[in-house]
């Protein structure tokens, strides 16, 4: 019983300290959420969906525009466009569904910024390229095939 | 290593800013000329401040291309207004950039 008392001790001393670590590691940037490591991990694209677990009725459509090649040479590189006459959109999300990390990026759309992104992005192999918005409790989301001729993803 | 550049332009509606970064973006799946895997090195989050308040707050992943140049559209920006972009990276590098609109 001792034994048992001691270990318990141990245990909350170590998890006091453990707590006050957190808390100190939490300070530097108080007002923003942390990048969230497990959306952006190696895994399939249902798998990052099922944790953004958005929530609405899902609706395909073509006021979401992509513009992006239908054949892309290099994966490593490749341009895209996104850009939306919908109104109310609060989020952005593009996804390239066999890409090892499908989550591309996302983005929070405030009052004075446009539904608009242009970038260039990786894609491992043939496949759709996906734009999800949100807005007024509707997921809207739209998809475009694009052709692959080189991975551009790595080996791994 | 790493720049930011960031270069407004003001169209009829709109202003447009155009950032690009000298980045990496290694995803850690790549192997240099040994075999080795480089390791993962990766913006995670773009910020936009305009005139002290956070406007945009970009997530990315390790699959956007290295030496990212993003377009973004924000409503017309005034004269004197303050723009600032900084992003931070995997291994805590960061660089920042201020503009003020003429």
């Amino acid at each position: 019983m001792k034994g048992h008392a001691i270990d318990r001790r141990q245990f909350l001393s170590k998890m006091l300290k453990t707590g006050f670590g957190c808390l100190l590691a939490s300070l530097p940037f108080p007002s923003v959420a942390a990048w969230p490591s497990r959306l952006f991990a190696h895994q399939s694209m249902d798998q990052v969906l099922q944790q953004l677990n958005l929530l609405g009725d899902w609706r395909q459509s073509d006021q979401l525009q992509i513009q992006i090649p239908e054949n892309a040479e290099d994966g490593a590189s490749v341009p895209m466009q996104i850009q939306t006459d919908l109104s109310h959109i609060s989020s952005l999300r593009i996804l390239v569904e066999k890409n090892p990390t499908p989550l591309i990026l996302q983005w929070e759309i405030p009052d004075g910024v446009l539904p608009f992104l242009s970038c260039r992005i990786k894609m491992a192999e043939s496949c759709h390229v996906w734009l999800i918005a949100e807005a007024d409790g509707v997921c809207w989301f739209n998809k475009r095939w694009v052709n692959v001729m080189k991975g551009g993803c790595g080996t791994g | 290593m790493a720049a930011t550049k960031l270069k407004i332009t003001a169209f009829e509606h709109y202003s447009e800013l155009k950032i690009l970064i000298n980045h990496p973006m290694e995803n850690g799946r790549n192997r240099d000329v040994n075999g080795q895997l480089i390791p993962a090195h990766f913006i995670q989050e773009l910020q936009i401040v305009r005139n002290q308040s956070l406007l945009i707050n970009l997530q990315l992943g390790p699959s956007v291309s290295k030496h990212p140049l993003l377009v973004f559209h924000l409503e017309k920006l005034q004269s004197g207004e303050k723009i600032g972009v900084s992003w931070i990276d995997n291994q805590s590098q960061s660089d920042s950039v201020e503009q003020i609109i003429s």
